[in-house]
C-alpha cells in the first residue's frame, strides 16, 4: 500500500477538517487526526476520474504547500457525463475529495480548474468531449487572467484530456495554478551532485534538433520535391506545345516556328507539295500545304 | 485560358513555390548544430553560476518564459510544480521559476546533475525513483502513464 504524508503546512489545515473516501458508490468520513501529522493513504483518497489515488494524495500535498506559502487555495474539479451515472472528482489544497473554496484556510482566495468530460457509448454518433475553464477569487486576479497564464505554462485542449496522459495533463494544469500568481513562490533545488539511492533518468530522448525542426524540414522538402515536379512537368509540356504542329482556325495545320532551310531544301526543285508542313517560310503558299495523306482543299469555293 | 497559358502560369507558380521551399529548407538547415542552451544564452541574460548550473534571468514572468523556451525548442519532457516548470532535453536540464520580488530564474545543467537537483519535484518523472510513491509515477520521455 502507498502510504503518503502531507507536508506540516497542509497538516496545519487538515487538521481542522474532514476527508471523503469514495469507496463505490458510498461515501465515507474520514476523520484526520488532530494532533499528529495526518497520513492519507492512497486507498483513502481513492481513485479519481482522470488521476489515481496516489497521485491525487500527492497533488494535494504539493498543493497545500503552496497554500501555505501564498494563502491561495488551489484545487480540480472534474465533472464526467457519459451513459452512466454522473461523477465528481476533485481535488485541493485542503485535500483529495475537497473542492477548492474560499474561507479562514484560504484568506487569499481560491483558483479552482473546472473540467467537464462527456464520454460517449462507442456506438454513439456524437465523440468524446472535454472543455475546461479557471475560476478565481483572488483579488486583483481575474480568472481571464489565471487561463491566460495557464494557457502557456501548460497548454491543455480538449485532446489532451481525452488522450493517453490525460491525467499527467489535468496534474500538470493544475499545479500550474500556483504559478500563475503574481507573487508566485520559486521552487527550491536540492544541493546534491547525484538523485539519492542510485536513481537516474531513464528513457533517451531524440534530437532536439530533430524534434524542433524535423517537422518544418519535412513539409519544406515535400513541398519542394511538389513543385521541382510541377515546373519540370509544365516545361515538358510547353516544349512538346512548340514542337508539335498547329492548326489553323479552319482546320488547316498552320505553319510552325521559322526553322533554317537545310541547305538541300533551298536548293531543291521539289514540289512544294513534296515539302514537309512544318518546313517552310509562313510566307510561302507551299508551306500550307497539307501532309500528302490529307486531300489539297481549295481557299476558294468552286464557282457553279 | 489556353493550354499554352495554363503551362506557363503552372511554370511560374511551381517555380515560386520551388524557391519559397528552398529558402525555408535553407533556414531551417541553418539552425543545425543550435541547441537550446544556445537560445537561452542568446534570449536572457546570465548572471552567474548556482550549484554548477548556468544561471540565467529575465524581467518576464514564468509562463511567457516557458513559452518562449518550448515554442522555441519543443522539449522531450516536461513537468510543472507549483514552484516552476522544469523541461528536459538530450543533453539539456532546463528549471524555469519565477523569482521572489518578479521575473524569472533559468538554470541550465546537464541532464543528470539537474535531476539530482531537482530530484525532489520531478523524481520519478524523468528517471527512477525509490522515495515515496514509487510505482506510480512516469520514467522518461514517451514512457507515458
Amino acid at each position: 500500500m502507498v502510504l503518503l504524508a502531507l507536508g506540516p503546512s497542509a497538516a496545519a489545515q487538515a487538521q481542522a477538517q474532514s476527508t471523503k473516501q469514495t469507496s463505490g458508490s458510498d461515501q465515507i468520513d474520514v476523520a484526520l487526526p488532530a494532533t499528529t501529522t495526518p497520513e492519507i493513504t492512497a486507498a483513502q483518497a481513492g481513485d479519481g476520474v482522470l488521476l489515481a489515488a496516489a497521485d491525487r494524495v500527492e497533488l494535494a500535498s504539493s498543493l497545500a504547500e503552496a497554500t501555505s506559502e501564498s494563502g491561495v487555495c488551489f484545487g480540480y474539479v472534474v465533472q464526467l457525463s457519459d451513459s452512466g451515472v454522473p461523477q465528481q472528482d476533485a481535488v485541493s489544497s485542503a485535500g483529495p475529495n475537497q473542492r477548492a473554496a474560499t474561507g479562514p484556510s484560504c484568506p487569499k482566495g481560491a483558483i479552482e480548474l473546472q473540467v467537464s468530460l462527456t464520454y460517449t457509448c462507442g456506438s454513439c454518433e456524437s465523440e468524446d468531449s472535454a472543455s475546461w475553464s479557471v475560476v478565481s477569487t483572488v483579488p486583483g486576479l481575474s480568472s481571464g487572467t489565471v487561463r491566460s497564464r495557464l494557457v502557456q505554462l501548460s497548454p491543455l485542449s480538449s485532446g489532451d484530456l481525452l488522450g493517453n496522459d490525460d491525467d499527467k495533463a489535468l496534474r500538470d494544469a493544475t499545479a500550474a495554478l500556483p504559478l500563475t500568481l503574481d507573487d508566485a513562490v520559486p521552487a527550491e533545488p536540492a544541493k546534491q551532485e547525484a538523485a539519492p539511492g542510485g536513481d537516474h533518468l531513464t528513457g533517451k530522448p531524440g534530437s532536439d534538433w530533430l524534434r524542433a525542426n524535423g517537422i518544418g524540414m519535412a513539409v519544406s522538402i515535400v513541398v519542394l520535391l511538389i513543385a521541382l515536379a510541377t515546373v519540370f512537368c509544365a516545361w515538358r509540356i510547353r516544349r512538346a506545345q512548340r514542337t508539335a504542329p498547329r492548326r489553323s482556325a479552319n482546320g488547316r495545320f498552320a505553319a510552325a516556328p521559322a526553322r533554317p532551310a537545310t541547305p538541300a531544301t533551298a536548293t531543291s526543285d521539289a514540289p512544294a507539295a513534296d515539302a514537309p508542313p512544318t518546313g517552310g517560310p509562313p510566307s510561302d503558299a507551299s508551306s500550307d500545304a497539307p501532309p500528302t495523306d490529307e486531300p489539297p482543299s481549295s481557299p476558294t469555293p468552286p464557282t457553279a | 485560358m489556353s493550354a499554352t497559358g495554363k503551362s506557363t502560369t503552372a511554370l511560374v507558380i511551381g517555380a515560386i513555390v520551388a524557391v519559397v521551399a528552398l529558402v525555408v529548407l535553407v533556414g531551417t538547415l541553418s539552425s543545425c548544430g543550435s541547441s537550446v542552451k544556445g537560445y537561452v544564452k542568446d534570449h536572457y541574460s546570465h548572471v552567474g553560476k548556482r550549484n554548477g548550473a548556468e544561471l540565467y534571468r529575465s524581467d518576464k514572468r514564468v509562463e511567457k518564459v516557458v513559452s518562449e523556451i518550448t515554442d522555441a525548442w519543443k522539449p522531450a519532457d516536461r513537468l510543472t510544480d507549483p514552484g516552476g516548470v522544469f523541461l528536459r532535453y538530450s543533453d539539456t536540464f532546463v528549471a524555469v521559476r519565477p523569482r521572489s520580488g518578479g521575473g524569472t530564474d533559468i538554470e541550465i545543467d546537464d541532464p543528470e546533475r539537474g535531476y539530482a537537483h531537482w530530484y525532489p519535484f520531478v523524481g520519478g518523472w524523468f528517471g527512477t525513483y525509490s522515495g515515496r510513491a514509487e510505482g506510480f509515477r512516469g520514467g522518461g520521455p514517451g514512457s507515458g502513464k
